[in-house]
Order: structure tokens, then sequence, then C-alpha cells
């Protein structure tokens, strides 16, 4: 699958540096009508989709692909609100429509990792705070 | 593990194990302290570490008892099995070895709640797979009820259920070759820890052989409609299931047999004042030992119990026949349900369709 994300990450533009063989072949173009995002204001701001790669090395147990993409949620759980750092970073969720034209995504649960074009701007559908 | 040496701060290692929770960087995260002792550990904004995490040091069981949702995130960090709690930097991680240092926490650290988990965080939340033991056989038996049931019912019976099929599991769990040393201890030790003298003695007989099963082996309360006519589903081993129900009709279909023998052996115990004395207390002689022997072979072999198995684990013959006894109470007030005609077993005519099980299968995403 290594070659399939080498294609990937040379055929596109991308928002962010992102390490070679990022995204990963196993992500994909896809449509999301609604999905969520935690967020610092209201609007939000574009920073508020930038991802960790922006501001700091990872973890030893984060994988720079992944750190490189922002998280969105399938739903609108706003359970993450409970954890410690989320309620000190993120004052707010919002909406956000994703198309097949934003970046790669890939699923996990109810987890989405984002890789954003170049081009991408939020369409935010709604913002609420938490 | 090293203690620093002025004995305030102590630093210790750990080691990453999981990632539970990941939103833009690791929220939630579990490191390992040694056979049972796991820690884990909040993603906290404080400065001076470029990954600050706050850790309570839980045990395994309650690790266990968490990822079942039995208890919530905030529960393990207000009462954390070893009362210890640390503060440790993800970033300093050893990429080679995932080890870890970490320090114990000040008061002000883990009381501090900017630090700490609000209520009614579930590990249903957790955004990464986890994989948890799951019953190669996982079953459901489904009870119809109909009449009257009160809410303290509904519990009774799966309490009957819970302690037949944890006796059951417990002889098969002895007997297989897979089962941990640890698993077969305790519940040897289940057989000869009570004196059998009262009511509590019994309870906590079954207590012990349920607590010796692992999570994922023990019965769980599945679906209940409480409406008339109802059902309830028990939820397990499918097999240990099966061998609790085929008890039940065996019962009932040697209840008249049965019902004497029952009597005539308590009131033999009860006429020697054995009921209340604690088997190490009582030196029986051979004929009253060969006479309570015969009596509890009788009623074991009528219920389907191997009575050589039960006198090999308690050890002597009255412990025997008061664990032979307390059987048969188990399966007298589980068959009442069914002789009461309150409670049935699903006929071909009966749905039966079941939702996913919450609490002994595997998880969707598992």
């Amino acid at each position: 699958m290594a070659w399939m994300a080498e294609i990937v990450a040379s055929k596109y533009q991308w928002m962010e540096v992102l390490p070679p063989s990022c995204p990963p072949g196993s992500a994909e173009l896809k449509a999301y009508a609604e999905a969520w995002r935690y967020v610092t204001s209201d609007p939000p701001n574009p920073s508020d989709f930038q991802s960790q790669a922006a501001t700091k090395e990872p973890p030893p147990t984060v994988d720079p692909c992944r750190w490189a993409a922002c998280s969105l949620f399938l739903t609108r759980d706003a359970a993450y609100k409970r954890l410690p750092k989320m309620r000190a970073r993120y004052g707010y969720l919002a909406k956000v429509a994703i198309s097949d034209k934003c970046g790669f995504t890939e699923a996990q649960k109810l987890h989405i990792s984002f890789w954003r074009f170049k081009t991408f701007v939020p369409h935010v559908l709604s913002v609420e705070p938490i | 593990m090293a203690a620093a040496s002025d004995g305030k701060l102590r630093r210790l290692k750990a080691t990453y194990v999981t990632t539970f929770v990941y939103v833009d960087e690791p929220q939630v995260i579990l490191l390992d302290r040694g056979r049972d002792p796991k820690v884990i550990g909040v993603a906290i904004d404080r400065g001076g570490m470029a990954f600050p995490f706050l850790g309570a040091e839980i045990s395994t069981n309650q690790l266990e008892r968490y990822q079942r949702e039995f208890v919530d995130l905030r529960y393990l960090f207000d009462m954390p099995y070893y009362h210890r709690w640390y503060l440790f930097d993800l970033g300093t991680m050893s990429k080679e070895n995932k080890s870890i240092w970490i320090t114990e926490a000040d008061k002000e650290d883990y009381q501090n709640e900017d630090y700490l988990p609000a209520r009614q965080f579930f590990a249903r939340q957790h955004t990464e797979p986890m994989e948890l033991p799951a019953l190669a056989a996982a079953g459901v038996q489904r009870h119809m009820l109909d009449g009257n049931w009160e809410a303290s019912d509904y519990s009774k019976l799966v309490r009957q259920v819970g302690s037949l099929y944890a006796f059951y599991l417990a002889i098969q769990r002895l007997k297989s070759a897979t089962s941990s040393a640890i698993q077969k201890s305790n519940l040897r030790k289940a057989f000869t820890e009570y004196p059998f003298r009262g009511g509590s003695s019994y309870v906590n007989f079954y207590n012990d052989l349920i607590g010796a099963l692992a999570f994922h082996e023990r019965v769980a309360t599945g679906a209940i409609q409480k409406a008339s006519p109802g059902f309830i589903d028990v939820e397990g081993d499918m097999a240990t299931l099966g061998q609790v129900v085929d008890a039940m009709k065996h019962f009932q279909a040697g209840y008249e047999t049965l019902e004497p023998q029952y009597k005539f052996l308590h009131e033999f115990l009860s006429s020697l004042d054995f009921l209340t004395a604690a088997p190490d207390q009582i030196k029986l002689t051979t004929s009253t030992a060969r006479s309570i022997e015969g009596h509890a072979r009788k009623l074991a072999d009528g219920m389907g119990l191997s009575y050589d198995v039960i006198d090999q684990l308690a050890g002597n013959p009255l412990s025997t026949a008061k664990i032979v006894l307390a059987h048969y109470r188990r399966l007298d007030r589980y068959f009442l349900f069914f002789a009461e005609g309150r409670a049935r077993l699903p006929s071909d005519e009966d749905d039966v369709s079941v939702a996913n099980s919450p609490s002994i299968a595997a998880k969707p995403d598992a």
C-alpha cells in the first residue's frame, strides 16, 4: 500500500507539509454531509483545522502521518469535552460539511483523521458552545 | 522501580501500553506498572512538559470494569485501587522500550478539577479499537415471564441462575487445562474458605466462585421487558447456561424424590447440631461420616452433581453435604418461578431475537 500512498501524496497539494507516504493508502476521498470538529471560537478560525504538526513534534507514540491530520467526528458527541485538556483548549463544537474535494480522510470508529488539501476552506454548518 | 531518596516525590518507571482516546493528540492512555497495577492517564494543560499527563494507579480489575463500562473514567481518578497518582510527560517516553518515568503527584495536582476528567466519560467513547477477552461461545438464555413480578423478583431469578452457572463453570474451569493457576487456586479456596454455619457463608461461597471467574465469563443480565407477558435475558457461556436449564428440568422431573432426600439430610444434620457448626470443629465418627456421605451422595446424584468432585474440593463430608444442600436450595428457588407459572422457557412460537450483548460478548468494534 506504500506505493499507493506515494502516488496519492505526490498527486495533490496539501495545506500542511506531510511526511512521506502520507496520507496512508487506506485513506480515501470521501464526502461527509456532516462532521464535527472541536474549535476554539465562533466562527472558527482557519487555525482551528490545523494539525498538531504545525506547532510541535509528535510524542513517540504517535505516527507522524496521523500527527499531521486534524481530528473530526462522525457524530455530534460532545463527550470529549469531559476530558481535561479538551475542556481547557476548546470552547465550541462546529458542524462542518466535508466534500471529496476537501482532502483525504480515514475513519476509525467515530473518529476521522483528515488531511486537508491546500484549497480547503471550512464549510461550517453550525457552531455550538460546549 | 526506583524511588527518590528524599521520600517526597517518588519517581518510578512505567511502560506505555496503548492510547484509548486520540483527538488531535493522545488524550487518554494506559501504562503498565507490573503484574496488576496499571496507570490510566489523561492529557492535561500544564507548563514545563511537552505532553503532560495526570495518571491514576488502578488495578487490572478496575481497568476491566472501566472497559466494560461498570465505572466511568472519573471513578478511576477518584478511587484508584493503589491510591497513587502520577504526573508524567509522554514526550519523554523511550521509543525503544516504551518506558517512561512517572513522578508521584501532589494532592493539589490530583485533586485539581482542571486536571480531572468530568463524570460520565465511558469506554464506549474511546476513539481507538479496544480488544477485550470474549467468550468463544457466548449465548443468551431467554426466560419468558408472566403474572405479577416485583422488582426484587427479577434480580432473584438472575441471582439463582448466576449462582448455579458459577458453580458449574467453576467445576469446568477446575478441570480445564487452559485455566490459569491463579483462577484454579481461587476457585479451590472458595470450597474450603467458609465454615457453612449460616446464610452468609453460602452467599460468600457463591460470590467467591463468581469472583474467581473472569468478567467476560460471568453471567450478565441482558434485555428485560417488564410487561406481562415479558421476558428477561441472561447472558453467558451458552453451554453452561444450557447446563443450568437442564439441571432445572432434571430437578423438576425428580422433584418428588429429591425433596424428601433434601429434607432428610437437612434434618439429620440439624439433629446433630451440625448445620450451625464449623466442619473443622467437629470430629465425625466413621459411621456418622458414612451416613452423611451416603445421603449427600444420593441427593447429589439426583441433581446430576458429582459428589466425588465436590468432596475432593471441600475436603470433608460435612462441608460437601452442606454444599450439596446449598445447591439444592438454589435449584429449588430457580425451579419455583417455573412451578408458579411465572417463568417458562421460550417455545418455537416465541420471538427470541436479541440485541448484541453489551456485557459479555466482544464489543462491535473490538
